[in-house]
């Protein structure tokens, strides 16, 4: 990692989705979808964004892009605030800042083939002549490892890793600076999954390329990233390095997270921390700590009072009253 | 090993295709003793759903059915039944869980009245002792507050919540085989923890067999005795779980176990990948099924199919172990792929 120089800094991100309003017009019921979310990224790093179904973190990545619109809260890109641009200065943004989806079923046009499809992000942004676009859809083809001679050929004719490469290959087109891969792999079987994880390894050395790396499996997460947050609930309890996250968790949801993965291997002695019931639903979040309701440590302190991120250790930080 | 409880023998399950039949379990044997669980893991296509399905005849008549073999259940041939015996044999001797608990409850009906409905056509009690029944049910997976939530709606209970009133119905029966397919994909880690927990506590307390379907490698390791590791329709592995682990032999196993992240190494390298994807099912290479993707394939693999060897108890269909021992060692696949 160079220099560590602060590509994006985000500084008290809200997100809040007013889900039901009373005859008035009040809200009624509200999801903190994002709640007071800090964190900077640094420019040439993958952030792995971690956390079960619900607990904001793809909202997080969408914010981020300005795809969904926060409700509070700054993002700095390169030195700029782009929380006020207007949709112009915004879609000129968008060229540095791409997000590869999830399901490469669902987020590919079925009537397109594979030369528009990878070329539409240049016709949107860039003049210059129909040739020139060709040869640098061919040329992105070839990184992605796509042959060339697959470029008339239609979405349904691929299997899901290959239309994976095809979606990477049209977010990375634009040559961008910043990548919000969300939930990338999840989709895809256990075979193909390593092909596309090491494929978007060799991108980022090759384009310098700097990832928001949004997933659930801590698996993969831990592969890809540099720098990992937990998320739970919409708030980030614990950001630290790769290694110092697995191998000195400090906040009781991570520890929990980390044991709860089933490892492939018959003699890794489980020391189980199960926890119980369920996660709470957002819309009503408990007061405090979020995770006071499952965690063994609460006290009276953390239905009250909601800790703040602290660093612990250098850049380890985590938001629980143990570490006062 | 124990005695068997079910055993399957050549079993081949075909479906209309578009271009005509396509065999979807081709010739699958597998057995699953008293109080055992067996995993069967493979990727999507591969036929293990499909395994599963045939064992309890639900292949609808319309697109498929079971082609051949036998489904040895207490040494009776469940293909030989009428459909009313595998009335009485569903959910009394063989029960399941989806994969998606959602669509396997009745969104329209309580919790309780489902639960009540499984329980009376099974046994022949009244309605009120099916109902206190149920709510024992409940309390054994570990459900707080039954008697509160027998009197709610699925959508009202969470995913993890839905996959224990699941598990609760399909063991209302005192079934002696449990069929789950890929019964945590849906749910969080930390929810697919308590519930594999779970799992593990019913099968030492009634004894039940589990026949555990998943394409997780993790989930397997942790919860089976036996493993069956299946490719396009055919298993290609199959022994007790240390083995596999440990010793895994068929390319495929050693590639799949290769080419998974792992929480607990420490290390940067690449990750081992498996060149290509599963080939079509009507569209099979003419050899050896995977031999499109191996990176030990040799001329022959391409033209004959291989037969299912046994390595010292450790079945294995490849070419390798023709003799009945490894040919050129067991050695593990590193990450030291080509670089795609």
């Amino acid at each position: 990692m160079e220099q560590n120089q602060t590509l994006i800094d985000v500084q008290g991100l809200k997100k809040n989705y007013i889900t039901a309003k009373t005859f008035t017009g009040k809200p009624l019921k509200t999801v903190h979808a994002v709640d007071n979310v800090n964190l900077c990224i640094y420019k040439g790093e993958t952030l792995g964004v971690v956390g079960e179904s619900g607990c904001g973190k793809s909202t997080l990545g969408r914010t981020i892009l300005r795809l969904v619109e926060p409700t509070e809260g700054k993002i700095i890109y390169n030195g700029t605030d782009i929380t006020g641009f207007h949709k112009e200065e915004m879609r000129q943004m968008r060229k540095k800042m791409q997000l590869i989806f999830q399901d490469p079923y669902a987020s590919l046009n079925p009537r397109m083939t594979v030369l528009e499809l990878i070329k539409a992000p240049l016709d949107a942004f860039e003049s210059g002549n129909n040739e020139a676009k060709t040869e640098k859809v061919k040329e992105i083809m070839e990184l992605v490892g796509m042959p060339e001679k697959m470029m008339n050929r239609y979405p349904h004719e691929f299997s899901g890793g290959q239309r994976q490469r095809i979606v990477i290959a049209r977010s990375l087109v634009l040559d961008p600076e910043f990548v919000v891969c969300d939930e990338p792999v999840s989709a895809l079987d256990v075979s193909v999954r390593a092909q596309v994880l090491n494929l978007l390894q060799k991108l980022k050395h090759k384009k310098e390329l700097t990832y928001l790396f949004i997933s659930h499996d801590l698996s993969v997460v831990k592969y890809v990233s540099d720098r990992i947050a937990v998320m739970y609930l919409g708030r980030v309890v614990e950001i630290a390095d790769k290694k110092e996250l697995y191998n000195n968790p400090c906040h009781p949801y991570t520890k929990a997270l980390l044991s709860a993965i089933p490892i492939p291997d018959v003699d890794c002695a489980m020391k189980r921390v199960v926890l119980e019931g369920d996660v709470p639903s957002p819309i009503n979040p408990p007061t405090g700590c979020h995770f006071h309701t499952r965690c063994k440590y609460a006290t009276e302190r953390c239905k009250t009072e909601c800790p703040a991120l602290k660093n612990i250790n250098g850049t380890h930080q985590v938001a629980c009253h143990l570490f006062d | 090993m124990s005695e068997k409880l079910i055993e399957v023998k050549d079993l081949k399950t075909q479906f209309n295709g578009k271009n005509g039949i396509v065999t979807a379990v081709d010739g699958v044997s597998f057995s699953v003793g008293k109080g055992r669980t067996l995993g069967i893991v493979g990727e999507s296509g591969c036929g293990k759903s499909v395994t599963s399905m045939s064992i309890l005849r639900l292949i609808p008549a319309v697109s498929g059915k079971v082609a051949g073999g036998e489904i040895l259940f207490e040494g009776e041939d469940l293909l030989k039944k009428s459909e009313k015996e595998m009335r009485r044999i569903r959910g009394n001797e063989i029960a399941m869980i989806f994969q998606d608990s959602m669509t396997g409850l009745n969104p329209v009906m309580t919790v309780g009245k489902q639960l009540v409905e499984t329980i009376r056509a099974h046994n022949k009690i009244d309605k009120e002792a099916a109902w206190k029944r149920a709510e024992e049910m409940l309390e054994k997976v570990g459900i707080p507050s039954p008697a509160q939530r027998l009197k709610e709606f699925p959508h009202q209970l969470s995913g993890g919540m839905r996959q224990r009133v699941m598990i609760a119905m399909a063991l209302s029966c005192n079934a002696k085989l449990l069929i789950a397919d890929e019964p945590t994909t849906a749910l969080d880690v930390t929810i697919q923890a308590q519930i594999l927990e779970l799992m593990n506590e019913l099968k030492k307390t009634d004894q039940t067999s589990i026949m555990l379907i998943t394409h997780d490698m993790g989930v397997v390791a942790e919860m089976a005795d036996d493993v069956m590791v299946m490719y396009a329709g055919k298993e290609v592995e199959y022994a007790d779980a240390r083995s596999v682990f440990k010793n895994p032999l068929h390319p495929y196993t050693k590639g799949l176990l290769a080419s998974i992240p792992r929480l607990d190494q420490d290390d940067d390298r690449e990750l081992y990948t498996i060149k290509g994807s599963v080939p079509d099912l009507d569209d099979m290479p003419e050899g050896c099924r995977f031999c499109t993707r191996c990176p030990e394939a040799k001329e022959r693999c391409w033209k004959e199919k291989p037969g299912l060897y046994d390595v010292g108890g450790h079945k294995v269909r490849c070419f390798k172990y023709e003799k009945g021992e490894a040919l050129n060692g067991g050695e593990q696949y590193g990450a030291e792929s080509d670089t795609d």
